[in-house]
């Protein structure tokens, strides 16, 4: 069993042979250096890898990801397990966790101040927000923002960051082979979404001096080829409709959430940002979180 | 004031919050948008004497409409 401590979060992933050469087992423990341990009692949450038939054990072989017991996608090849597996903790995050407010959204970090990157798949945020991380950046999430209910800040966790298709190779060369900051996982083909690859952005010790911020911008990215970078503030009305389209736990939570999510958007400002170069992106972003 | 509704003005003075402590339904009345539905109740309403008033107040003008007014 594998015990993977991601800050906020614990998982037990049950049912990866824990063999030397087992490249799955090599992967994650590339991703997620110095948080894995096998001895582990509790967790908060718990993935079982299952085989599905004698015959698909024979031929064409599938697992599949249950969480207790439920199985929230359908099978997949076993060497498709990364992705997947990743796949599976942020849905156990989305599905199970309301002690904190949920925003679909990337969020970075830089001089104690937040970024939200609220936006639909394809918009750029994870490319963006991989670029930043591995730029003096501090990656906080890529999948969400996990707020705290009760002080309104956003928490890291330590978790790599899912690249689809082009982004891997628009981001690979940022990637430094001789940090220890730094990994790019091998290239998984034909997922659902496409070719698929982690990038870690920071190391377990990087990620362990990181606290709780506060949220100073909300940036909505839209990424189109060849556009100059065009940005437009605006209201605050614009913002807060927007998250909560984004927030998966809002209507749970109930009145807290509301309380934070106005509390958020009323110190936040708010952009809507067309861009097509990283680089210029940036330098807007430093410009929101300058001392 | 219905008391299962809660009204907040957001910083930047754009639009109130509307929650619904029962549904939890949320709308999002823009500025221009309150004030219209404002001057039905109140035709003497001048919008920059609207404007002027600080959130408390401006709230409690808001708080005399049904939530039914705002939807529609």
């Amino acid at each position: 069993m594998h015990c993977i401590d991601t800050g906020l979060y614990t998982f037990f992933v049950n049912g990866l042979a824990s063999s030397d050469n087992n490249p799955i087992c090599k992967q994650l423990h590339n991703l997620y250096p110095d948080s894995i341990s096998h001895n582990e009692s509790i967790a908060d949450y718990q993935i079982d890898i299952q085989k599905t038939s004698l015959l698909r054990t024979l031929l064409r072989p599938q697992v599949v990801l249950q969480v207790d017991g439920q199985q929230p996608f359908n099978p997949i090849s076993p060497t498709k397990l990364i992705p997947s597996i990743e796949w599976c903790m942020n849905w156990c995050i989305a599905a199970y966790d309301h002690t904190h407010l949920l925003i679909h959204c990337s969020v970075v970090e830089k001089n104690g101040k937040a970024i939200l990157f609220p936006a639909r798949s394809g918009s750029g945020k994870s490319t963006t927000s991989t670029y930043l991380g591995l730029n003096g950046w501090h990656l906080y999430y890529d999948e969400m923002a996990l707020i705290n209910l009760e002080t309104g800040k956003v928490a890291p966790v330590f978790r790599p960051t899912s690249l689809k298709n082009e982004s891997i190779e628009i981001i690979r060369p940022f990637v430094s082979s001789d940090s220890c900051e730094h990994f790019i996982s091998e290239v998984t083909h034909n997922t659902h979404k496409g070719s698929i690859a982690q990038v870690r952005t920071m190391s377990r010790k990087t990620f362990d001096t990181l606290q709780e911020v506060d949220v100073s911008a909300i940036v909505y990215l839209n990424y189109e080829a060849h556009a100059n970078l065009d940005i437009f503030q605006v209201d605050q009305a614009i913002g807060f409709s927007k998250l909560i389209a984004n927030a998966f736990n809002y209507s749970v939570i109930g009145e807290p959430a509301f309380h934070t999510l106005t509390d958020i958007v009323g110190k936040a400002e708010v952009f809507e940002v067309s861009y097509s170069q990283l680089d210029a992106l940036a330098e807007f972003l430093e410009e929101l979180v300058s001392v | 004031m219905l008391t299962n509704l809660i009204y907040k003005r957001l910083a930047d003075k754009s639009a109130f919050v509307v929650f619904d402590k029962d549904t939890y339904k949320t709308l999002v009345i823009q500025l221009p948008i309150a004030f219209g539905l404002l001057r039905e109740e109140h035709p003497n309403l001048e919008e920059e004497a609207f404007i002027q008033l600080n959130e408390e107040a401006q709230i409690k003008l808001l708080s005399a409409l049904t939530l039914q007014d705002f939807i529609e």
